[in-house]
């Protein structure tokens, strides 16, 4: 489990139940009061990358926006496609990852209200009626990692149990499985676990756990009715990346049951320009953003040859295990095939 | 390089000393020492002093690349004992309530402490809370030229309700600094430890000086070929790769390109 270097707790959510349980498990750190999490996460003269080796936990009340509309593209809902986000940062360290870019600090922000959460997901719910509704719950953070910490899935997945129209998506790399394995495995919740190929996992997916032990959570999870989603996101190409993608998949549905996923996606590895450039600047020495982009509709993106042979090459893979029917891309170009 | 800023010459003695630091021979504003690996600059009391000190140091650093700061001096407290060393994760400016936090992030292991930054001697104690005269100023200052990782404060406890500050002397302070000075040489080298690869991999290419020595370069040109050069160390290493390093480039431009178009092609190997 990550070790947070300090606690920050927001004087308004000090006595909050869930809060003070952290500060229990968590008694050791130091406990330093704020009066707004921006004041510690938004200041300008951070370095992610440093705070990145030992961040601390910020414990904060959302106050709005608890519920946004997901990204064009993104995910397997095509209308009625939301996300929230109870957690910022996240615990591993996956070098492509966008966050990098995106927040100028490490730390991890707990949004410790879940009810004000839980709110205003049943008002969406509400609202698009009998049309069903997505909610993607791992776009800012992987929504298992913290879990000893912040109880996400002991509050989310009996509150989801009472929205049978409404599906769930946890996406995680982790492996703690104990706090899903507990509850019977609810319907409408989908676990989408990424992979990458080995290689690249060894290089650019810090302190995530192993290929070996990821498959193997996943296993039982699916043995225990869960339904597993795959994230091939994002693609990374080098040398061999035919190759290594194709003992991906054959490695992955050796083991697991194809027939029983819920879907399959790839993703291209894009990211907004700023974002890219922030990252470059604090990896300097990162031999995956080295190598030549382009800009695409203000993405840093592979060029355009590059990403449609990729996908090609992989779809065609993909498509030796899985049905058409259950796959689509992740992405601005998003689309089923 | 680290530079260390301190109110009071007396506090500041067992850091030149232990460091084996020497003053600056030409005449400055301030009261500076020197070694090869850090700066010592006594800025007297107060938050202007202290401001006015890093401002200095920063424009006398200006081209040195990227620095730790620390600040060292003492400080009363509501609770702690006198001679108890700590650093500051919460540092507010009573005059008009900023409120900054230094990253925790480096393995201090010491303890931590609030930190407000008055403008008078505290006597009252009323906030469980250490209380100096230069730590919100110095921090606001700091970071404006470093990130806020490298950015601390080291404060030793000189007075509390129980010992009142009137009987601080020149030689009890120095006192207290030389007593803590273990602490304060583990923190140094701590934050040396990791500001030298930062240094390092922000770093020009080796061979940036004399590449624009050969042909003449825009500052446009200069600031691609640094970046381009910078991913070539990435994938390649130094030196370049014998197709850029071949004398036919005729100028600058050429030489961009060829150099692109070698980035270009190629590919990751993992």
């Amino acid at each position: 489990m990550p070790a947070f270097s300090a606690l920050y707790i927001e004087d308004q959510c000090r006595d909050f139940p869930r809060v003070q349980n952290i500060l229990k498990k968590c008694a050791a750190l130091p406990h330093i009061s704020c009066e707004r999490y921006g004041e510690v996460f938004n200041p300008k003269a951070q370095n992610f990358r440093f705070q990145k080796k030992r961040p601390a936990l910020i414990l904060a009340k959302k106050h709005q926006h608890f519920v946004l509309p997901a990204p064009a593209g993104y995910g397997f809902g095509n209308k009625n496609s939301y996300y929230f986000s109870h957690l910022l940062n996240c615990p591993y360290d996956c070098r492509y990852c966008f966050l990098q870019g995106m927040y100028r600090s490490a730390h991890y922000v707990l949004f410790v209200n879940y009810e004000d959460f839980a709110k205003e997901i049943s008002e969406t719910i509400e609202k698009c009626g009998d049309v069903p509704s997505y909610f993607y719950a791992g776009y800012d953070s992987d929504s298992l990692a913290l879990e000893q910490y912040s109880q996400f899935a002991d509050y989310f997945l009996p509150f989801f149990k009472n929205f049978p129209q409404a599906i769930l998506e946890l996406r995680t790399k982790s492996v703690q499985i104990r706090s899903l394995l507990k509850y019977k495995a609810t319907k409408n919740v989908i676990i989408a676990l990424s992979f990458s190929p080995e290689q690249v996992s060894k290089q650019l997916e810090h302190r995530v756990p192993t290929f070996s032990k990821r498959i193997a959570a996943a296993k039982k999870l699916q043995e225990a009715g869960w339904s597993l989603a795959l994230r091939f996101e994002p693609l990374i190409h080098h040398k061999n990346y035919q190759t290594d993608y194709q003992q991906l998949f054959q490695r992955i549905f050796s083991i697991l049951d194809a027939d029983k996923l819920h879907s399959v996606s790839t993703g291209l590895f894009r990211m907004p320009q700023t974002f890219f450039r922030n990252i470059v600047k604090i990896y300097p020495d990162e031999a995956l953003f080295a190598g030549h982009y382009d800009t695409q509709q203000g993405l840093a993106t592979y060029p355009k040859g590059i990403e449609t042979e990729m996908l090609k090459n992989c779809e065609t893979a993909l498509f030796d295990y899985i049905p058409k029917e259950i796959y689509y891309r992740c992405g601005t170009d998003c689309e089923t095939t | 390089m680290i530079h260390i800023v301190m109110a009071l010459i007396h506090e500041a003695l067992p850091l030149i000393t232990h460091y084996k630091m020497k003053a600056l021979r030409e005449k400055h504003p301030f009261v500076i020492y020197k070694n090869e690996e850090m700066t010592l600059i006594v800025s007297g009391i107060g938050k202007s002093a202290a401001a006015a000190a890093v401002g200095y140091l920063q424009a006398l650093n200006r081209k040195k690349g990227p620095s730790a700061w620390l600040n060292v001096g003492i400080a009363g407290h509501q609770q702690l004992e006198i001679g108890q060393g700590f650093i500051a994760h919460r540092i507010q400016d009573q005059a008009n309530g900023r409120t900054y936090y230094p990253p925790q992030v480096l393995p201090f292991a010491l303890p931590s402490s609030d930190l407000i930054t008055v403008d008078c001697v505290e006597k009252n104690y009323s906030k469980k809370s250490a209380y100096d005269m230069e730590a919100a100023a110095y921090y606001s200052a700091a970071i404006r030229s470093s990130t806020a990782e490298f950015v601390q404060s080291y404060k030793v406890v000189s007075d509390n309700p129980q010992t009142p500050v009137t009987k601080i002397t020149k030689a009890f302070v120095n006192t207290l600094i030389e007593n803590r000075i273990h602490e304060i040489k583990d923190l140094i080298a701590t934050l040396y430890a990791a500001i030298k690869p930062y240094r390092e991999i922000q770093a020009p290419h080796p061979q940036f000086d004399t590449l624009i020595q050969r042909w003449h370069f825009t500052e446009t040109q200069k600031v691609q070929l640094k970046q381009l050069l910078k991913r070539a160390q990435v994938l390649f290493g130094a030196p370049l790769p014998s197709q850029v390093q071949s004398t036919a480039h005729t100028n600058a431009k050429i030489f961009l390109k060829t150099l692109s178009n070698t980035l270009a092609t190629h590919q990751l190997n993992y």
